[in-house]
């Protein structure tokens, strides 16, 4: 968390006059970080969900056993 | 997220409140490996390039004449309110030792991306090749490495440098904002950093754990070993197959084609055979316990090979990757502070998310086989 947290820190600076980006004017990096967060959360969730599936399974096999 | 919430809310509350601090302690490295990566690929889109020089108008000259072009930025910022210095640099390029430099005459700004600059006749330079440098206080230091050479020095009288023309004290001077460097060949690719070796490096961790369970099956016979060591294997494979993908992209762009015959990458397609090979040799062989015992074996023989392709191998010879040649990779001429910010929170998210994706395929294989024994 320490990493993330240094991070975030660090990214919030405004430490002088920001220029334009070229893709950022474009919208292209926007585009590009939103679908590759998008499809990234997909697959977190469903990991998460596998993650839970599975973990029932668990139970339920140690509850017969 | 209707359709996630109620899966979700339930996976939190098998950590939650009720359950022990244990539990807690038990998936916290999974949500830090996924907003680690998630945070990778924010920051390594969205912060942007820092200014650079993309074009030059005219770039070969007579030193015999006037030199006049036009310089096309990116992510630059030109303003007449502060008129850029412009050198050309005769000589070696970096540490700028034993270099000449000549002041442009000329400098005027058509637009913030674009300057016209002019020269007066150069004179007969002792290096054919030039680099164009630039500065600013907002963009900083831009510099075009072997922007201009000289197509004859017919009539041209000797050079006269001048002591007081030089930027050497604005070296390495860089605009304020937080911002990825801007290298001629990567330009906007050099994002792909994020994605491309985080990927070989969980790849690397996946592919030792499976060695590392191998050898355990080898000394204990479980056969739960045993499928560890097989889905560490299939989860490093996939990571590995991505950044294959990854790195072929990259080639086509930086190098301009798919695939080169370069150690690191020759190396890479040989270790991803070697571990198929692993597969095929699993599935050929029907009894568990034999399988299990010939898979280990082989999975040990086969990490040894990785390190001798990818680490040992590519270092020995010349290569196009960073840390060929005896160079040791990611110092300061591969890897910039600014990056590291973004690159090692994705190198510890992408090995999370892989031990992540292994877990859950070996708990899922555990219990197919239970079930499978039950009925």
């Amino acid at each position: 968390m320490l990493v993330v947290l240094t991070n975030l820190t660090v990214l919030g600076q405004e430490q002088g006059p920001k220029l334009t980006s070229v893709a950022q004017e474009s919208g292209k990096y926007w585009v590009t970080t939103g679908v590759a967060s998008i499809i990234f959360l997909g697959i977190v969730v469903y990991l998460v969900v596998q993650d839970r599936k599975i973990k029932q399974l668990e139970k339920r096999l140690e509850e017969e056993a | 997220m209707p359709l996630c919430s109620p899966y979700l809310t339930s996976y939190f509350r098998t950590f939650g409140a009720n359950n022990s601090r244990a539990q807690v302690i038990k998936f916290w490295w999974k949500f830090l490996a996924a907003a680690l990566v998630l945070l990778s690929l924010i920051a390594g889109l969205a912060i942007p390039l820092g200014p650079g020089i993309t074009s030059v108008s005219n770039t070969i000259f007579e030193t015999s004449n006037d030199l006049s072009f036009e310089v096309t930025g990116y992510n630059t910022a030109f303003s007449s309110e502060e008129l850029p210095q412009v050198w050309l640099q005769n000589g070696e390029l970096d540490p700028f030792k034993g270099s000449q430099f000549i002041c442009a005459d000329a400098v005027s700004v058509v637009d913030g991306k674009t300057l016209s600059i002019s020269f007066d006749p150069l004179g007969a330079l002792p290096s054919r090749i030039c680099h164009l440098l630039i500065y600013t206080p907002t963009n900083g230091l831009m510099v075009r490495p072997n922007a201009l050479s000289v197509g004859s020095e017919e009539g041209a009288t000797p050079v006269s440098w001048d002591a007081e023309c030089s930027p050497l004290a604005l070296a390495g001077t860089e605009p304020g904002y937080l911002h990825f460097p801007n290298r001629e060949m990567l330009i906007e690719t050099i994002r792909n950093l994020y994605l491309h070796v985080p990927m070989w490096f969980a790849m690397i961790l996946l592919l030792l754990m499976s060695m590392i369970f191998s050898i355990k099956h080898l000394s204990s016979s479980k056969l739960e070993d045993d499928v560890k060591a097989r889905v560490f294997a299939q989860v490093g494979m996939v990571l590995g197959m991505l950044g294959l993908l990854t790195g072929m992209l990259w080639a086509k762009f930086t190098w301009g084609d798919w695939w080169v015959n370069d150690s690191r990458l020759n190396g890479s397609a040989v270790t991803l055979l070697i571990y198929m090979a692993y597969f095929i040799l699993r599935n050929s062989v029907e009894d568990e316990s034999k399988r299990g015992r010939l898979a280990a074996v082989y999975n040990i023989f086969a990490y040894v090979m990785l390190i001798v392709f990818l680490l040992v191998l590519p270092r020995m010879v010349d290569s196009l990757h960073p840390g060929a040649g005896g160079n040791p990779a990611f110092s300061q001429y591969d890897l910039d502070n600014k990056m590291r910010l973004v690159f090692y929170p994705a190198v510890l998210g992408w090995m999370g998310m892989g031990l992540w994706m292994a877990q859950v395929r070996t708990r899922l294989s555990l219990v197919e086989r239970k079930l499978l024994w039950k009925n």
